[in-house]
């Protein structure tokens, strides 16, 4: 175990001629995971050789499987989904627990807001495939899915057409590299249409077949009988297992150096809302609000003041906009002063960043995403099926006009009732995260909307 | 296969409170052995766990590593967390009952609150639990969700969406318990509702356990709704007498009729759950067609007559018949559906009164002794029903378990989803084919070679004893005569390759356990039969593990209460043949219909009708009853009370739920009683104690209780000392195994058994080639002269055109038109057409069937059931120990909506 680290490239410096692609600003360095963007047939596996494409497999293999999870272990990579869970981490645990084991990528991306594993798919699929083989040699993974968003029918296709190279170029299927007893074979899944399958049991219990509805943790999906077929499952998200290769070339020590330290590496940040370029940036995690809106997004449609920004979607809470100096990292929006008892952290997400500007309804606002909360509730557990149609119901009746003075308290009491841990899953717990933080830092437009209608 | 030892138990506080449980109990179990009840609606200990409504929060406090600072406790569900060493509990924090208060306001938020017309008011889990923890008001003025109300999921389970809380308690227990997914969810969050796929009618024989698990009314039953409210009905603890399993069940009536029945909790037997036929099939008890009171035969035919008329016939008529023959030529047949009182008063009645050794509950047996197992000092049935849960295997022989033994067959799938392997043979597919490990299909009537079969493969790779050494099975080689498994295989119609990986499995197994069919008991070869499983159970070092089961709820309660051949007398299928060729002349006949279930109708007519004399106890006035001369109006077992013995030896009580006064109907043992005075003997009973304590202290199995009854629980008896674990010789029985099948000429070589098509090649010639081919299609090559005949198997089914079913509609619309069900192969070859119609000829007769055609049935045989249509199959057989064989012929109807009509029944 006390071998000597693996070979690491140069961390490259940073670039003297900025490289542009649909920002404001230059970006501080070279793209990794957006490499490919902007290149004719990036997503071809010739183009991705030629970029040095399954350069970290060929190093991964190099190592024993254990080194590998090491590597990525003190690389400090966060999984990039949400959660933030160490992905060296899941994987060692996986690894411990006995085989067949498998891994599902979620990239099933639906956060209203959230678009960054879009691009990466179909700029890059070799770069997700890489990623893939070398969680599956490192765990020792037979099997490996792919889960992606029905909608990404674009995605879908390239992801196919990528696997067919692969297995054509001896990248998929048995002895791959002439590696002994690294056999994978991926699937594409296309979902139906359901939020939740975002979230990694539905996901699976999709995947087997079932109806899309989480399932009770532990057993958690590294376990046995809690992942996929019951067999200890790594789920992952795409833009985490596409930092991999680069962390197998660059080495750990390049990856924790960028970005913030709790949770280095570079991040793919998706900008939206009344800012000037919305869009995909990637950008060291830990990037400042600011920087992201003024720097690179290229600064607020007509000037106007930021009124609010959902930090990682609707499943987040609203940040107000005097709080632009926060660092958009997964470490700092769950931490205090991001704490908001009961409803806990304010939340980073998969960080899709809406941006609300002075002039935009935030009842209208939490009353569409109330409403899509209700809509997306998968039904298993009470307070998330029932609690987010009537959050949806009286928001809608308040963004109508006919709000009445007590719907507040009474919303602030249902977002209790189903917040704070009360819900099955994920999806409950933070349907009522723009309802809350938006009644706590904008109250008086509501109190406007139900004393006296529309303003 | 030793596990780790015996797991200390971890202590957790429960509302400051500390308890010991064993590691891996759920909080809310933890809670409940503290006396502390957490409400729930999702969880149920008999389904997996959902984590669905969130009712059970409580905040949960793990203790913190040593060293580390305590971590504050948090919300959690009771019912998905398992408890830890130092975990607290805290039922009532504030915290918790806020959640819960958030719960039940959700959950009403949608629910209509029709509770003064919801047949679960008053016994309602969501009323319950919103009254104990609910808000005083709801806030909620949008506009409720509108759904299905009164939608029927079949004829005998409605449903109300409205109402429904969304708890999966419904959809689990159909996927996990029959395992028959015929409920699920369809649509999301707040739209979700429960349909059936394709909205077809549920068909499922366990679907009205969904009523008792719904917690808010949204599931109702048919045939009760709108009858009762809860504080309107008197309960009546009693057991179900439809099967021999016995199940526990409560009879709820109003004014003084059964309004319906529940399952009682019985962990040993029936555990939680009831089959449909024992839930709905109660309305025969308040039926207007019901027997009123006695009949007596005059010259004019039967006419109403008081009690002491048809006393004084009967004795009189008895009287003659004793007087001018003996009472050798009296036979007594029935008594499987009484309970141990009317069947200790008929043994008494026979052997003291009557004087006839010719006494019998086993309809059509050929054979006198009723305990094919006796040689080996065994009882018929030798386990728990609860034994299934934990065996390593199962073989099933001659039994379809889902419709002779419906509950148990749901322990039989428990033990299967436990990790035990299942072995099933029949000459058809049943619904225990669906979680066969081994599947042997072999030919009807040919249980025997393969049970040879089994034991020569033992003989040939003999199971390793503890110390790792193949057992000694020499004996069992003698036993058997040396028959090899080839031989054997070819008899039975069933590749040699799968008795040996079949015997492999038993063999290997921990616990293996034997159910053969009552219908094996009772045949010609049932006594080589009971040889074969006892040695086969000695054969695996597991000798009480082998078990017959009985037909009729208190089959082996008659049994043991002797109404069973006495020395030198007939069994009840040759006891109808003497009748039939009048050497017996009188026939006293006790709740059974001859004329329905004797194998040979024409043969059970002629009996009947060169009888001098036929009694008849009964309910209804069956077809039986009305060719007798004096018929008893009896009351039925919902009606009095006694005790009862389940397949297993399990001695239950039973409470009479409907009073019979103002009624004209007796118990059974009264009218025998009062018979025996008329005739001058007596047996001197006036109440159903006393006859007890006279069960109690003459029958042996029941010395053990030393004259006390058992608690609500029952208590499992044995008849015979049953041997502790270990060896025992073999037994030789005179093994006849039948004359191979000769191979019709041509039709030898062109066989394809599915089982040997399967078949890689190279074990297809490891195989010794068989004398002649296996399959039985061939093998009818050489009996079916001219084509188109095929064995029939008959066997009844779970619910049928019974006479007591036939008195709850709902119940009777579910049974299927009779049918015959035919291989596809043979209905291509005879024309006969899925749904059409079917001429079905036996030796006696023809009756018309509709046709399944399918693969549940091997080429060459066909199945009918022998409790549907009218007239029964019965009506084309003849009593004999030969598999029958019929020829099935299209019938030709005339225009084309008759057909149309009867593809629609068929479905």
């Amino acid at each position: 175990m006390t071998q000597a680290p693996p070979p690491q490239t140069q961390v490259p410096p940073p670039q003297e001629a900025p490289i542009q692609h649909g920002a404001g600003q230059p970006l501080p360095w070279e793209p990794v995971l957006m490499a490919a963007v902007g290149r004719p047939g990036g997503h071809l596996l010739a183009d991705y050789l030629s970029r040095g494409g399954y350069d970290g497999l060929r190093r991964a293999v190099a190592m024993t499987p254990e080194d590998v999870i090491k590597v990525v272990g003190d690389s400090k990579l966060l999984g990039r989904g949400g959660a933030g869970f160490p992905t060296g981490v899941k994987w060692g645990g996986t690894r411990r627990n006995p085989g067949p084991r498998h891994l599902v990528v979620n990239a099933d991306e639906s956060e209203p807001g959230t678009f960054g594993n879009r691009y990466a798919i179909e700029a890059d699929p070799h770069g997700l495939i890489e990623g893939m083989l070398i969680c599956c040699y490192a765990v020792g993974i037979r099997h490996a899915y792919i889960y992606i968003r029905g909608e990404n029918l674009a995605g879908a296709e390239k992801l196919e057409l990528a696997i067919q190279e692969a297995y054509g170029a001896g990248l998929l299927g048995t002895r791959i590299l002439g590696t002994d007893g690294l056999d994978v074979d991926i699937s594409v899944t296309r979902g139906a249409g359901a939020y939740v399958c975002g979230e990694e049991t539905a996901l699976m219990e999709s995947l087997e077949g079932r109806r899309a509805q989480p399932r009770i943790r532990p057993p958690f999906p590294i376990e046995v009988g809690g992942g996929l077929f019951g067999r200890p499952t790594v789920v992952n998200n795409v833009e985490t297992l596409m930092c991999v290769p680069h962390i197998m070339i660059r080495g750990a020590a390049w990856f924790s150096s960028i970005g913030a330290p709790a949770c280095p590496g570079p991040k793919l940040y998706t900008i939206s809302g009344h800012v000037n370029r919305p869009g995909v940036y990637e950008l060291p995690m830990g990037t400042t609000l600011f920087d992201l809106i003024y720097k690179y997004a290229g600064g607020m449609q007509r000037n106007q003041k930021v009124k609010a920004v959902s930090p990682g979607a609707l499943a987040c809470q609203l940040l107000p906009g005097t709080d632009l100096n926060v660092q958009m990292d997964t470490a700092t929006l769950t931490r205090p002063p991001h704490w908001h008892p009961p409803f806990g952290p304010v939340g980073f997400g998969a960080g899709g960043i809406i941006v609300y500007g002075e002039e935009t309804d935030i009842v209208q606002v939490v009353a569409r995403a109330s409403g899509f909360f209700a809509r997306e509730s998968c039904g298993k557990c009470v307070p998330c099926r029932e609690g987010t149609h009537w959050m949806g119901d009286v928001l809608g009746r308040i963004a109508h006009g006919h709000g009445r003075p007590r719907d507040l308290p009474l919303l602030e009491d249902v977002t209790r009732n189903i917040g704070g841990r009360k819900t099955l899953c994920a999806l409950g717990d933070f349907s009522v995260n723009a309802v809350a933080s938006a009644l706590r830092l904008f109250r008086p437009e509501f109190e406007a909307y139900v004393n006296g209608g529309s303003r | 296969m030793t596990g780790a030892p015996p797991p200390a138990t971890v202590t957790v506080t429960v509302d400051g409170k500390d308890v010991a449980v064993p590691p891996g109990t759920l909080a809310v179990e933890a809670a409940r052995m503290a006396g502390v009840d957490v409400p729930v609606f999702c969880y149920h200990p008999k389904l997996s766990l959902a984590g669905a409504c969130r009712m059970c929060m409580c905040e949960i406090g793990m203790a913190s590593p040593p060293g580390q600072p305590p971590r504050p406790p948090g919300l959690m569900t009771a019912c998905t967390t398992r408890v830890s060493n130092g975990m607290t509990i805290n039922t009532e924090a504030p915290a918790a009952l806020k959640a819960r208060e958030g719960v039940i306001e959700f959950l009403l938020i949608n629910h209509p609150l029709d509770c003064p017309v919801c047949d679960a008011g008053g016994e309602c889990p969501l009323q319950d639990n919103s009254h104990a923890w609910g808000p005083k008001e709801g806030r909620f003025t949008e506009q409720k969700r509108l759904a299905r109300k009164g939608a029927a999921l079949s004829p005998l389970v409605v449903l109300d969406q409205e109402r429904c809380i969304a708890c999966y308690r419904c959809t689990r227990f159909m996927d996990e318990v029959p395992g028959e997914a015929e409920l699920a969810f369809f649509s999301r969050g707040f739209a979700s509702e429960l349909r059936t796929a394709g909205d077809a009618p549920m068909k499922s024989r366990f679907q009205g356990n969904i009523i008792d698990l719904c917690p808010c009314g949204a599931l109702t039953s048919e045939t009760y709704r709108f009858k009762a409210r809860p504080q309107d009905l008197d309960h009546a603890d009693s057991v179900c007498g439809l099967c021999p399993v016995g199940c526990n069940v409560i009879l709820d009536t109003r004014s003084n009729q059964v309004t319906r029945v529940r399952p009682r909790q019985n962990e040993a037997v029936n555990e939680i759950w009831v089959c449909d036929k024992g839930r709905f099939a109660h309305h025969w008890s308040s039926s207007p067609n019901r027997l009123s009171g006695p009949w007596v035969r005059g010259a004019d035919g039967l006419h109403p007559a008081t009690w002491r008329q048809a006393y004084q016939e009967a004795a009189r008529r008895l009287a003659a018949v004793k007087a001018a023959h003996g009472g050798g030529a009296i036979g007594v047949i029935g008594g499987r559906n009484l309970t141990n009182e009317d069947a200790h008063a008929l043994a008494r009645f026979a052997a003291e009164v009557l004087e006839t050794p010719h006494v019998d509950f086993r309809v059509g047996a050929q054979v006198a002794e009723a305990n094919p197992l006796s040689p080996f000092g065994l009882d018929a049935f030798n386990t728990g029903l609860d034994a299934a849960e934990k065996a390593g295997a199962i073989l099933l022989v001659g039994t379809d378990v889902h419709d002779e033994v419906p509950v148990q067959w749901l322990r039989i799938r428990k033990g299967v989803k436990a990790g035990a392997r299942l072995v099933v043979a029949g000459p058809r597919a049943t619904e225990a084919d669906r979680l066969a490990f081994h599947r042997l299909r072999h030919r009807p009537g040919s249980e025997l070679a393969l049970l040879v079969g089994i034991l020569a493969a033992l003989v040939e790779s003999p199971p390793l004893d503890a110390d790792g050494a193949p057992r000694d099975l020499s004996g069992l080689a003698a036993a058997i005569g040396g028959t090899g498994v080839d031989q054997a295989a070819v008899h039975a119609g069933v590749d040699a390759v799968t008795i040996r990986a079949a015997a492999a499995t038993l063999a290997g197994a921990r616990d293996p356990l034997v159910y053969v069919g009552a219908r094996l008991a009772i045949r010609h070869d049932a006594g080589a039969i009971g040889m074969a499983v006892g040695n086969l159970g000695r054969a695996l070092g597991y000798p009480a593990r082998v078990n017959f089961l009985v037909e009729g709820a208190n089959g082996r309660g008659a049994e043991w209460a002797g109404l069973v051949p006495g020395p030198g007398g007939l069994p009840a299928g040759h006891i109808i043949a003497k009748a039939a060729a009048g050497e017996i002349k009188a026939l006293y006949v006790v709740g059974e219909n001859l004329l329905e279930t004797h194998p040979d109708a024409a043969q059970a007519r002629e009996a009947l009708e060169r009888a001098e004399v036929v009694i008849v106890h009964e309910l209804f006035p069956t077809v039986t009853a009305q060719g007798a001369d004096v018929v008893f109006a009896a009351t039925g077992l919902m009606e009095k009370d006694g005790t009862t013995t389940s397949v297993e030896g399990r001695l239950q009580r039973i409470y009479a739920a409907v009073h019979p006064h103002g009624s004209d109907r007796v118990p059974d043992w009264r009218i025998l009683s009062d018979l025996a005075a008329a005739m001058g003997a007596g047996l001197g009973y006036s109440a159903a104690s006393e006859v007890t304590k006279d069960l109690l202290a003459d029958v042996p199995a029941y010395a053990s209780l030393e004259g006390k009854l058992p608690g609500s629980a029952g208590v499992l008896v044995r008849a015979v000392a049953v041997p502790a674990a270990g060896g025992g010789g073999f037994l030789t029985a005179p093994f006849h195994l039948p004359t191979a099948p000769r191979a019709a000429a041509g039709e030898g070589s062109t066989t394809t058994s599915p089982g040997r098509a399967r078949m890689p090649a190279d074990q297809r010639e490891r195989e010794a080639p068989p004398a002649v081919p296996p399959s039985p299609a061939a093998a009818l090559g050489a009996l079916a002269a001219g084509g188109g005949a095929l064995f029939l198997v008959a066997s009844p089914e779970i619910v049928g055109h019974e006479t007591i079913v036939a008195e709850t509609p709902e119940l009777l619309s579910t049974v299927p038109e009779a049918y015959v069900e035919v291989n596809r192969d043979d209905a291509a070859r005879l024309g006969i057409v899925a749904g059409g119609l079917v001429e079905v000829r036996g030796p006696a007769g023809a009756v018309t069937r509709v046709a399944r055609v399918n693969g549940r049935v091997p080429s060459g045989t066909c199945f009918a059931p022998e409790n549907l249509g009218s007239p029964r199959i019965n009506a084309i057989l003849r009593w004999s120990t030969e598999v029958p064989l019929v020829t099935l012929r299209p019938v030709v109807v005339e225009g084309a909506e008759a057909t149309g009509a009867a593809v629609a029944g068929a479905r």
